[in-house]
C-alpha cells in the first residue's frame, strides 16, 4: 500500500501509527480522502497547513464527499465558519484563518463551541487555533511540486 | 412608499442606511464614520465590533436623513448568508428596535440585495435580467423574470472571484484586498505574458481553484530564472491573472445570456468594480445589443442602503419577518427560500 508508516512513538493504545506520508495528484484526491478517513476515525479535528493552491479546500471537499455531505464545498476564506450537513443530519465545519489577524478574533466566531463539540471540523489556515486546541486533532501539512504533484504529510496530535 | 431603517452586517463591514420613496436618505457605514469618531481601523471582524458601531450609525444616519425613530415604517436586516455572530448582532438590534417601536421587521437576503442595488438609482434594469453577482465571498449568476421570481443559474464550486484576485495579489506580494491593486497594475501590463489556463467547468458554474495552482507554478518556475522576477514583472503578472479571471467570468456570462436571452445585463458586488471586468461586459453587452447595469462603488461593495431597497419590495409585498427570526449563515438564494423559515 501507499500508507508508509514515519515513526511510531505513540503508545500501543492508539490504533494508527503517528504519521505518514504520500505523494499524490490533485487528481487522485477522492483516494486518498478515503485513506486518510480510515486513519483518522475518531478524531474530529483537522489542521490543514500548506501554500496557496496547495489543495486544502479540494481535500476537505473530498472527504466531506466522502462523510455524506451533501451541502456543496466550496472556499470558506470569506466566510470563516461553514457548517454542512451530512445525509445523516450531523455537523461538519470547515473553517479558515486566513483572513484572521489574531487569536482574539476567534472569540466572536464561537470557535470554542464549535472545538469543544466534537464535531468534524477541518481548519485552513490554522496558526491562531492552535493555542485553543485541548483535544487530539490531525495535521496535514503540504508540500507542492511541480504541476498537480503534491505531498501530502500527515500526522496526530493525540495528548489529552 | 415606507420609510426603511436598514442594517447590514454580514461580515466586515457595519453599516446603517435610511431609505424612502425619495431615494437613499442617509447611508453610512464603517468607513465613513469609524476614521472620524475612532481615528483608526478597528479589528472588524468581531462581531462586538459591529455591536459597538451600530447605535453610532444608526443615531449619525437619523440625524443625516433628518429624522427621528418615530418615522420609520420598518426595520430590516440582512439576515443571512454571512458570518453567524455577524448576522447575529445586527438581527438583535433590528428584533430591538422593531419591538420597542412596534413596527415590522423585514429579514432581507444578502445576495438578492446585491442585485436590487440596481434599483437604487436610475436607469433601473427591467425584467428579464440576468446578474454576474461577483464579490470575495461569492460568485453566483442570477436570473431573474421578477424582482421575487429567480435562479441561481450558475455559481463557483470552490474560490469567489473576489478570493481568486485576493490570493493571486498574496502570491504577487500585493496588499489586502488585492482586487484593487490587481486592476490598477494590469492596466500597465500584457495580459498574454503568461497564459494560465481557464478551467473546463460543466454549465453555467465557475472555477478559481486551478488557477492558484498554475499561477505557483508559473511563479516559482520564473523565479527560479531569476530572483526578482514577481517584482520585475508584476503588472504583467497582474495582467495574466486578470485577464483569466474575466475569462472564465465571461466566457460563462456569455453561455448564459445565450441560453437566458434577457435584454438587461447587470453586474453586482465587490468585483463589479473591476475595470477589467466592466470593459468585458460592455463589449459582451455590445455584440448581444443588451443594455449594461453597473452600480455605483458604493452600492457595489456590502451596504444597508441596498438592504434597505430590498427591503421596499419586500414591504410593498408585505413580506414581513417574525420576532423569532434567527440568523442564516448559508442562506441558499432561491425564490422557495425567500419564504420558508430555516
Amino acid at each position: 500500500m501507499f500508507l508508509m508508516p514515519m515513526s511510531s512513538s505513540i503508545q500501543n493504545s492508539i490504533p494508527h501509527p503517528a504519521a505518514w506520508e504520500r505523494r499524490y495528484s490533485l487528481k487522485e484526491v477522492d483516494e486518498v480522502a478515503r485513506e486518510i478517513l480510515r486513519w483518522s476515525e475518531g478524531i474530529p479535528v483537522w489542521l490543514l497547513e500548506g501554500d496557496i493552491g496547495a489543495g486544502k479546500t479540494t481535500l476537505v471537499r473530498a472527504v466531506c464527499q466522502a462523510l455524506g455531505v451533501t451541502d456543496p464545498v466550496n472556499s470558506p476564506t470569506f466566510g470563516i465558519v461553514q457548517e454542512y450537513y451530512t445525509g445523516q443530519g450531523a455537523s461538519v465545519y470547515h473553517i479558515d484563518g486566513y483572513r484572521l489577524e489574531g487569536e482574539k478574533q476567534l472569540d466572536a466566531l464561537g470557535i470554542d463551541d464549535v472545538l469543544q463539540g466534537n464535531q468534524t471540523c477541518f481548519i485552513e489556515w490554522p496558526e491562531f487555533f492552535k493555542s485553543r486546541m485541548d483535544g487530539r486533532y490531525i495535521r496535514i501539512e503540504w508540500v507542492i511540486l511541480e504541476g498537480d504533484s503534491r505531498i501530502l504529510k500527515l500526522s496526530f496530535d493525540v495528548s489529552e | 412608499m415606507p420609510t426603511i431603517l436598514a442594517v447590514e452586517s454580514s461580515c466586515d463591514d457595519t453599516s446603517v442606511a435610511i431609505a424612502s420613496e425619495s431615494g437613499v436618505l442617509a447611508h453610512v457605514g464603517r468607513s465613513q464614520l469609524l476614521h472620524e469618531t475612532y481615528g483608526g481601523v478597528v479589528p472588524e471582524l468581531a462581531s462586538r465590533e459591529h455591536l459597538a458601531q451600530l447605535l453610532p450609525l444608526t443615531r449619525q444616519a437619523l440625524k443625516l436623513a433628518g429624522i427621528s425613530t418615530n418615522q420609520i415604517d420598518a426595520f430590516a436586516v440582512t439576515a443571512g448568508p454571512g458570518l453567524p455572530g455577524a448576522l447575529m448582532v445586527g438581527i438583535s438590534f433590528v428584533k430591538s428596535l422593531s419591538l420597542v417601536l412596534n413596527k415590522p421587521l423585514i429579514a432581507v437576503h444578502h445576495m438578492h440585495a446585491h442585485i436590487m442595488a440596481h434599483f437604487i438609482d436610475p436607469p433601473k434594469p427591467s425584467f428579464p435580467l440576468l446578474c454576474l453577482t461577483v464579490s470575495g465571498g461569492h460568485t453566483q449568476l442570477v436570473y431573474l423574470s421578477e424582482p421575487f421570481e429567480f435562479k441561481v443559474i450558475g455559481q463557483t464550486l470552490d474560490d469567489a472571484a473576489g478570493e481568486a484576485f485576493d490570493k493571486g495579489a498574496r502570491m504577487l506580494g500585493l496588499p489586502y484586498p488585492g482586487g484593487p491593486h490587481v486592476d490598477a497594475l494590469a492596466r500597465q501590463g500584457n495580459p498574454s505574458f503568461l497564459s494560465l489556463p481557464i478551467s473546463k467547468v460543466p454549465g453555467l458554474n465557475f472555477s478559481f481553484s486551478g488557477l492558484k495552482t498554475s499561477l505557483s507554478n508559473a511563479l516559482d518556475k520564473g523565479k527560479g530564472t531569476r530572483p526578482d522576477y514577481i517584482e520585475v514583472h508584476r503588472a504583467d503578472l497582474c495582467a495574466s491573472l486578470q485577464r483569466a479571471i474575466i475569462e472564465m467570468l465571461i466566457q460563462k456570462l456569455k453561455a448564459a445570456s445565450q441560453l437566458y436571452p434577457s435584454a438587461d445585463l447587470a453586474l453586482a458586488g465587490g468585483v463589479a468594480a473591476n475595470g477589467g471586468l466592466q470593459q468585458a461586459a460592455a463589449t459582451l453587452c455590445a455584440e448581444n445589443g443588451c443594455r449594461l447595469h453597473l452600480p455605483k462603488l458604493e452600492y457595489c461593495t456590502d451596504n444597508a442602503a441596498m438592504i434597505a431597497q430590498t427591503a421596499m419590495f419586500y414591504y410593498t409585498k408585505g413580506h414581513f419577518a417574525r420576532q423569532d427570526l434567527v440568523a442564516r449563515p448559508r442562506w441558499p438564494l432561491s425564490t422557495e427560500s425567500l419564504y420558508t423559515a430555516p
